[in-house]
């Protein structure tokens, strides 16, 4: 039995990302005022200040980084994986998960890859599979 | 405050302790040595500086010191990239007349306490950001430097052989450092190459070591300094940088994460106010948490252009006869990980001239803390 898997510590300024994605559903921090995107989420926004919104986007992008992590890792998680930081296509900001779906050392900057969704009691968490 | 302050005791306990000491005790030990290098009394001591993230406690250190009046107490944010700012703080205190003389320390339990290495959550205060790492798995600070030198290695070339480079030099200084924990124990590539992976590209080998020591050193006004025991140092700049949608490490969210922008930031005050340039330092330390981001550093600095620190590190520059002797006791990868407060009393021994790996004839010594958190750093002059 392998020990509970971190979760975030939530706040004001990111819950909302938190819990659309225990739906399914990414969302990413967007200022109506000038059209552009956040993230991590702030609790402002030049251009719109405190009026910002949650924007639901396509979970789609291309790895930008990674590591293959090995020991020494949070005792949850099964080494060797893939954490990867991903350019998302639509929002323009980076998100950072794990890539699995394939071998870890077959992950490559640059490929194509889609958001899926742990669910893990009131939240989901990000990791992507090859698109 | 140019020039107008200066080091003028430096101290350090073991760095291959093994039994767990209080931070308190470790500090003491620290500045009494530093005390003693400078021909001083502890009760001359009417300051201090250290990083926010330091657990000593100055009003235990005052206490254990037998300090009855302190002046001026204070301390800089982010860690290892605060250390030389710590040193700063101290220069402008004493140019302004608020201390007369400054303890600037740093203890850290690294090996028997706080590993940096181990896969713990970071500190609380951080999780605003890391709220979004952790739960993917991405939580040491080893982890996050391999995700920056994977994309430094994607889009400029670097290889692992450039990142061994690293490590080999450190620890090819620290074999002659009987200070350093890998003192007599060399590195060689093949030893590198079987380091265990820790975080693919990092092995072992690209990776500090975690050490329980303290570091001390002592400043005052240039005018007192010419009276003490030792050859003033004088405390020639110092800057802080914090770039673009900065985090403790990560700042995935900047346009490229291979720029340390606190870096490039803090090295742009940094030669403004000395008014010299990278060409004039004759010895560096550059801060070496993960080999990755020395190479990183030294184009931040200015030392070498944007993508070409692995070819010119392979070539030899740190070593003895290169253009850049860096990390001359071993750096954090071969002497001891204390937050580069260690490389700090290194850069004063080069100016001094008594390192055991001393250059010949420097005139200016450079000292940089941690990149990839805020950062700062520092020139030293004869």
């Amino acid at each position: 039995m392998r020990t509970e898997r971190p979760i975030p510590q939530i706040d004001p300024d990111t819950e909302g990302f938190w819990h659309a994605a225990r739906e399914g559903r990414l969302v990413i921090q967007h200022c109506p005022a000038t059209d552009s995107y956040q993230h991590p989420p702030q609790p402002f926004m030049p251009g719109c200040g405190f009026n910002w919104e949650w924007k639901e986007v396509p979970g789609t992008g291309a790895v930008y980084s990674f590591t293959i992590v090995h020991p020494p890792a949070h005792p949850a998680f099964e080494t060797p994986y893939a954490a990867a930081v991903v350019d998302l296509d639509e929002a323009r900001v980076r998100l950072v998960g794990q890539v699995r779906g394939l071998a870890p050392d077959a992950v490559e900057i640059g490929m194509r890859v889609k958001v899926q969704f742990d669910v893990v009691g009131e939240i989901g968490i990000p990791y992507f599979v090859p698109l | 405050m140019r020039d107008s302050a200066a080091v003028i005791g430096i101290g350090h306990t073991n760095f291959r302790n093994n039994v767990l000491r209080t931070e308190v005790r470790m500090t003491v030990e620290a500045t009494l040595v530093a005390c003693d290098d400078a021909g001083i009394q502890p009760s001359h001591i009417d300051g201090m500086c250290t990083v926010s993230t330091d657990v000593t406690g100055e009003n235990n250190l005052a206490t254990a010191l037998g300090l009855h009046s302190l002046r001026f107490f204070a301390e800089v944010p982010f860690g290892g990239g605060g250390t030389c700012a710590a040193v700063g703080l101290a220069a402008m205190a004493v140019a302004s007349g608020r201390a007369d003389t400054v303890l600037c320390y740093r203890a850290l339990n690294g090996r028997t306490r706080q590993r940096l290495g181990g896969a713990q959550l970071p500190d609380p205060r951080f999780t605003k950001d890391f709220q979004f790492y952790i739960p993917a798995g991405l939580s040491t600070p080893a982890q996050i430097a391999a995700v920056i030198a994977r994309r430094h290695m994607y889009q400029y070339g670097t290889t692992q052989r450039q990142l061994a480079a690293v490590a080999l030099n450190s620890r090819g200084y620290a074999v002659t450092n009987p200070a350093a924990r890998f003192f007599n124990i060399p590195l060689t590539l093949e030893d590198y190459a079987q380091g265990r992976m820790v975080a693919d590209p990092l092995r072992l080998y690209d990776c500090c070591v975690d050490s329980d020591a303290s570091v001390a050193l002592l400043v005052t006004s240039a005018e007192r300094a010419r009276d003490c025991k030792q050859r003033p140092v004088y405390i020639m700049a110092v800057a802080q940088g914090m770039g673009s949608r900065t985090e403790m490490m990560p700042s995935f969210s900047r346009a490229d994460i291979t720029c340390c922008e606190e870096a490039r930031e803090c090295a742009t005050a940094l030669w403004r106010m000395a008014g010299i340039g990278p060409g004039d330092v004759d010895v560096a330390q550059i801060y070496d948490h993960f080999t990755p981001m020395v190479l990183i550093a030294l184009e931040e600095y200015g030392f070498v252009a944007k993508g070409g620190s692995g070819p010119w590190v392979e070539s030899g520059a740190l070593g003895r006869d290169g253009a850049l002797p860096t990390n001359t006791s071993g750096g954090q990868l071969g002497e001891a990980y204390v937050n580069g407060m260690n490389q700090i009393i290194e850069a004063v021994r080069q100016v001094r001239g008594t390192s055991v790996n001393q250059v010949p004839d420097v005139e200016i010594s450079f000292a940089s803390g941690g990149s990839g958190v805020p950062t700062s750093a520092l020139l030293f002059r004869r």
